[in-house]
C-alpha cells in the first residue's frame, strides 16, 4: 500500500464522482419511491391479500421474485421480495460500470501506463479500484438502509432493512469482484462490459426461470435466488451476505493475483495477433469494414437474446398450467370466458417477454450506434478522413446499422420465444397475437434508436444518457402495474406508447405516427451531424 | 502555376477557443510545403479543417480549384492522407489494413506496395493491436505513398518513426516531387523536413506568422551584430542589445537596415565587427519564442 495507490484513489474517485451521485439518487429514489408506493398501496388486509395472489401467478414472479412461503404478510416482506432481485441487479449494473472505468477503461485511455511507470506495482490500480468499490458500496448500503428505515411500512424492523441493504452491498462486492477478475482476462473493456453485464442479466433471467418452475434443488445457482431465501421481515437469514463476502474476497484476491501475471494492456490470453497479409475481397470499403467491426459485438447479442428468448418461452407452459390451478386469478385478468382466460394470460405474459427482449435488442442497437463514438475519440475517423467518405454514408451506416440490428435482434428473439412456447404448449401460440406483438414492438424500437441518432447528431457527448433513459423508462413501464405508475409518466418515451402490446392491440394510426416521428428523428440527427465535427 | 490547396481566412473555434484566426496559404503543384508550428499551434486543426472532419467557422478552402469540403466523393479522389496519430483497428491486420485503406480511395494495389512494405521493413501479417506507434504510422504510409493522388498530406509523419525510416520517408517525399506531385508536410521541427521542403508557413497560437520560401525568410531574417566600439549608447535601442564585460556590445538588425547601421558603427569608432546570419533553427526558435520577427522592428 503506497502513496500511489492513495494517488490513484483520488483521481478515480474525481473521474467517477458524477457516475457515483446518479446511482446514488436512483437507487435511493427507487428504495423510497418503492416503499412509499407500496405502504400506500396495499395498506389494508385485503388489498395485501389481492397483491399476494396476483404476485404468486408464474408470470409476476418470473417478472420480479418469488414471495417466501409464510403464513402471515406484511406490506414490508412483500416490498423486500419484489425489491431485493430489482435493486440487485441495479447494484450490479453500477459495480460492473465502475470496475470496468477503473481497470481496463483507464488501462486503454493510457493512464495506468503512465502510473505503473512511476514507482508502483501492477497491482496498485487494481487495489485503487478495490478501494472504491469498497466505498461506494458502503456508501449504498447505508443510503439504502437509511431509505429503508425512513419510510413507515407495516412489518417492517430496523433488523430488516440493514439486513436487505447489506445484502445489496455485498452483492455489489460480489459483481465487482467477478468484474475485476473478467477485467484481467479480456484485454477489451467492451467484452468486459458486455460479459459483465451479460453475467447480470444471466443470473436474473436464471432466477425468473427456476422460481417459476419451483426447482428449488437449482436455487443455488443465480445469486439472486440467494438473495430471496434471507426472507427479510419474516425471518431475516443473513447467510448470503457471508457468501456473497467470501465470493468478493477471494475474487478480489483472484484479480489481484491475475494482474501480476499479464502484461498490461493484454488480457491473460495473449493472442498471437498474426492473420492474413492480403485482405479478402470481402474487404471492400467502408459497408464491409464496418460489418466486420461490429459482427463479434453483434453476434455476441445474438446467442445473448437467443438464449433469453428460449427461456422465456419455455415458461409459458408453467403460466399456464398455474392458471387452472388458481381460479382467484379470474378477478385480476378480468371476467373472461374460460376458454379465453389461457390466451388472456399467454397475452400478459407475452407482454412482459416482449418488453424485456425488445429492451435488450435496442440496447444492442445502441453498442452498435456507440461504437462511431469510441472509435471517433480513438481517432479511428481521422485515418478515414481523406476518404471518399460522405458524412451521409457514415451517419446512414451507422444509424441504419443500429435499426437493422436491433431490429433482426428483436424478430429473431422473438421467433425463439415463439417457436419454444409451441414447443412447450399442446396448444399452439394464437397467431395473431404473435404478429401483433412483433410488429407492435417495432415503432417503439425504432423510435428509440432514432432518438439515440439525434444524440449522435448533435450531442455525441451525452450519448451514454440514452442508456440510462431507456433504462429508467424500461423499468418504470415494467413496474407500472405493481407502482401504479401514472400512464403520463410512460409516455416520456415510447414504451409507454405502444405499452401493453398485444393486450391492447397497437392501432395502425399511432404505429404509423410513431414510424412517422422515427423518420423526422433520423432526418434531425443528420442535420445535426452534417455540421458536427467529427475529431 | 496550378493552385493545388488555396487556404484563404481560414476561422475555426472550439466554444470560446480560437483555434485558427484568419489562415491563408497557398500550395502549388510541385511543391513540398512545409507546415510549421509549436504544439497546440493549430496545424492539425487546419489539415482537419482541410479534409471536413473539422466544421470550419468562416473562410475558404480550394483543392484543385474547388470546394475542398463540398463534395468530397469527388474532392477526395485528389489527396492522400496520414494523420498524426494513426489509429487502427485493433482486429485487422497491417496488410489487410492497407488493402482496405487502398480500396476505400479507389487505388489499384501495385506491385509499390509490395515494395514500401518491405523497403519500410513492416511485417504485414501482425494484427494491428499489436504494431508499435511507428509502425502503425508505416502502415497508413504505405497505404499513402502507393496511392496515386495529386496533393500528399502528412501530419508529423515522422513523430514515431526512428532515423532510419524517417530517412525512408524523405527519400519517398522526394520522389514524389521528382514525379511533380504536390506534398503538405505539418512538423514541429524545421531540420526534420528542411531537406525536402520548399516553402514553408510558420504558424502560431492560430495565427500564421510567416510564409514563404526557405531563402526568402533567411534573406528576410535579421542579422547579429558584434561589435567592440568606443560608443555603445547609439544602439542601446537597437532590438537584443547586450553588452558584455569585455565592452562587446551586441544586438541584431533587419538586412534593410543594414548599410544605417554600418554607417553608425563606424562613427561609434568601431575596432571589431563580426555580423552573422541565423541558421533556420535559430528563426524558427525566434518565431516559437515570440512569434513576432525580429526585422518587424
Ligand atoms: N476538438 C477540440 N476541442 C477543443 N479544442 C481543441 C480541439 N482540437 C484542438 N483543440 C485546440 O486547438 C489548438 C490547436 O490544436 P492542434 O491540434 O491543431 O495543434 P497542433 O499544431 O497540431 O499541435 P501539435 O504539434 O501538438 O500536434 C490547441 O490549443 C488545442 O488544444
Ligand atoms: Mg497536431
Amino acid at each position: 500500500m503506497n502513496r500511489n495507490m492513495w494517488w490513484l484513489l483520488g483521481a478515480n474517485l474525481k473521474s467517477d464522482y458524477r457516475v457515483i451521485i446518479v446511482w446514488l439518487l436512483v437507487n435511493f429514489s427507487l428504495i423510497v419511491s418503492g416503499a412509499l408506493k407500496l405502504a400506500d398501496l396495499y395498506n389494508s388486509p385485503e388489498t395485501l391479500d389481492q397483491l399476494l395472489t396476483m404476485l404468486r401467478t408464474p408470470m409476476m414472479t418470473a417478472m420480479f421474485a418469488r414471495m417466501p412461503e409464510l403464513s402471515q404478510y406484511t406490506v414490508a416482506i412483500v416490498y423486500a421480495a419484489i425489491m431485493l432481485p430489482i435493486m440487485a441487479v441495479l447494484m450490479g449494473l453500477m459495480n460492473v460500470q465502475l470496475v470496468v472505468r477503473g481497470t481496463r477503461q483507464m488501462e486503454e485511455s493510457g493512464e495506468t501506463e503512465l502510473i505503473r511507470g512511476g514507482v508502483t506495482t501492477a497491482t496498485t490500480p487494481v487495489l485503487a479500484t478495490i478501494f472504491e468499490v469498497l466505498g461506494v458500496n458502503v456508501l449504498m448500503t447505508m443510503t439504502m438502509g437509511i431509505g429503508v428505515v425512513l419510510i413507515p411500512m407495516h412489518g417492517a424492523t430496523s433488523g430488516g432493512a440493514i439486513l436487505f441493504a447489506t445484502l445489496l452491498g455485498t452483492f455489489g462486492l460480489m459483481v465487482a469482484g467477478i468484474t475485476l477478475v473478467l477485467s484481467q482476462l479480456f484485454a477489451e473493456s467492451r467484452s468486459v462490459n458486455a460479459i459483465g453485464y451479460g453475467v447480470i442479466a444471466v443470473m436474473y433471467v436464471l432466477r425468473a426461470v427456476i422460481d417459476v418452475r419451483r426447482a428449488a434443488e437449482w436455487r443455488w445457482l443465480s445469486p439472486l435466488n440467494w438473495l430471496e431465501s434471507a426472507r427479510i421481515f419474516a425471518d431475516n437469514r443473513a447467510g448470503a451476505i457471508l457468501t456473497q463476502g467470501w465470493f468478493a474476497i477471494v475474487l478480489g484476491l483472484i484479480a489481484l493475483a491475475l494482474v501480476n501475471g499479464r502484461d498490461i494492456n493484454a488480457g491473460l490470453i495473449q493472442f498471437a495477433g498474426r492473420g492474413r497479409q492480403r485482405a479478402t475481397v470481402w474487404l471492400r470499403g467502408f459497408t464491409s469494414l464496418f460489418v466486420r467491426l461490429q459482427a463479434r459485438l453483434v453476434l455476441t447479442w445474438l446467442v445473448g437474446l437467443a438464449f433469453f428468448g428460449a427461456m422465456f418461452g419455455s415458461l409459458f407452459h408453467e403460466v399456464g398450467t398455474m392458471m387452472i390451478d388458481n381460479p382467484q386469478l379470474t378477478k385480476i385478468i378480468g371476467a373472461q370466458l374460460e376458454a379465453s382466460m389461457h390466451h388472456a394470460i399467454y397475452r400478459h405474459f407475452l407482454v412482459m417477454v416482449s418488453m424485456f427482449i425488445s429492451f435488450l435488442a435496442i440496447l444492442a442497437g445502441l453498442n452498435v450506434m456507440q461504437r462511431f463514438h469510441t472509435d471517433t475519440v480513438r481517432g479511428a475517423y481521422d485515418l478515414l478522413g481523406g476518404m471518399r467518405l460522405t458524412r451521409l454514408k457514415l451517419y446512414a451506416t451507422y444509424v441504419s446499422g443500429a435499426m437493422i440490428v436491433a431490429l433482426c435482434l428483436w424478430g429473431v428473439a422473438f421467433m425463439i420465444v415463439w417457436f419454444t412456447a409451441n414447443m412447450v404448449l399442446t396448444v399452439p401460440m394464437d397467431v395473431t397475437m404473435m404478429q401483433q406483438a412483433l410488429v407492435g414492438y417495432v415503432p417503439s424500437i425504432a423510435v428509440l434508436i432514432a432518438i439515440a441518432a439525434v444524440l449522435l447528431g448533435w450531442a455525441p457527448r451525452w450519448f451514454g444518457l440514452i442508456y440510462g433513459y431507456a433504462g429508467v423508462m424500461f423499468l418504470m413501464t415494467y413496474m407500472k402495474n405493481l407502482m401504479d405508475l401514472p400512464m403520463w409518466a410512460l409516455k416520456l418515451s415510447p414504451y409507454g406508447w405502444t405499452y401493453n402490446v398485444p393486450v391492447v392491440s397497437l392501432s395502425v394510426v399511432r404505429s404509423s405516427w410513431l414510424c412517422g416521428l422515427a423518420v423526422v428523428l433520423l432526418i434531425v440527427g443528420y442535420i445535426g451531424f452534417k455540421k458536427r465535427d467529427l475529431v | 502555376m496550378t493552385k493545388v490547396l488555396e487556404i484563404s481566412h481560414l476561422n475555426k473555434t472550439f466554444g470560446k477557443f480560437q483555434a485558427l484566426s484568419d489562415v491563408s496559404f497557398t500550395v502549388n503543384q510541385g511543391q513540398v510545403f512545409g507546415f510549421l508550428g509549436p504544439n497546440g499551434a493549430g496545424k492539425t486543426t487546419t489539415i482537419r479543417s482541410v479534409l471536413g472532419l473539422l466544421k470550419r467557422d468562416s473562410g475558404t478552402i480550394k483543392l484543385m480549384g474547388e470546394d475542398a469540403t463540398g463534395n468530397v466523393l469527388d474532392t477526395h479522389k485528389h489527396i492522400a492522407y496520414v494523420p498524426g496519430d494513426v489509429y487502427l483497428w485493433p482486429n485487422l491486420t497491417g496488410g489487410e489494413t492497407i488493402d482496405l485503406l487502398l480500396r476505400m480511395g479507389g487505388h489499384a494495389r501495385t506491385k509499390r506496395v509490395d515494395d514500401l512494405i518491405k523497403l519500410f521493413e513492416l511485417d504485414p501479417r501482425k494484427k494491428n493491436r499489436t504494431y508499435s506507434k511507428g509502425n502503425r504510422q508505416k502502415v497508413a504510409l504505405i497505404a499513402a505513398f502507393s496511392a496515386n493522388v495529386d496533393l500528399y498530406i502528412f501530419d508529423e509523419p515522422t513523430s514515431g518513426l526512428d532515423p532510419l525510416q524517417a530517412r525512408n520517408f524523405q527519400d519517398q517525399i522526394l520522389a514524389l516531387k521528382q514525379a511533380g506531385k504536390t506534398v503538405l508536410l505539418s512538423s514541429h521541427i524545421l531540420s526534420e523536413v528542411e531537406k525536402v521542403v520548399d516553402c514553408v508557413a510558420v504558424i502560431r497560437q492560430g495565427r500564421i506568422v510567416e510564409v514563404g520560401s526557405l531563402t526568402d525568410l533567411q534573406e528576410h531574417a535579421a542579422l547579429r551584430i558584434n561589435a567592440q566600439v568606443q560608443d555603445w549608447t547609439p544602439f542601446q535601442d537597437y532590438p537584443k542589445f547586450h553588452q558584455e564585460l569585455n565592452g562587446e556590445i551586441s544586438f541584431t538588425v533587419a538586412r534593410a537596415l543594414l548599410p544605417k547601421t554600418m554607417t553608425a558603427l563606424v562613427t561609434a569608432g568601431v575596432t571589431d565587427l563580426k555580423v552573422t546570419p541565423p541558421t533556420l533553427e535559430d528563426l524558427f526558435m525566434q518565431y516559437y519564442d515570440t512569434g513576432a520577427v525580429a526585422h518587424e522592428s
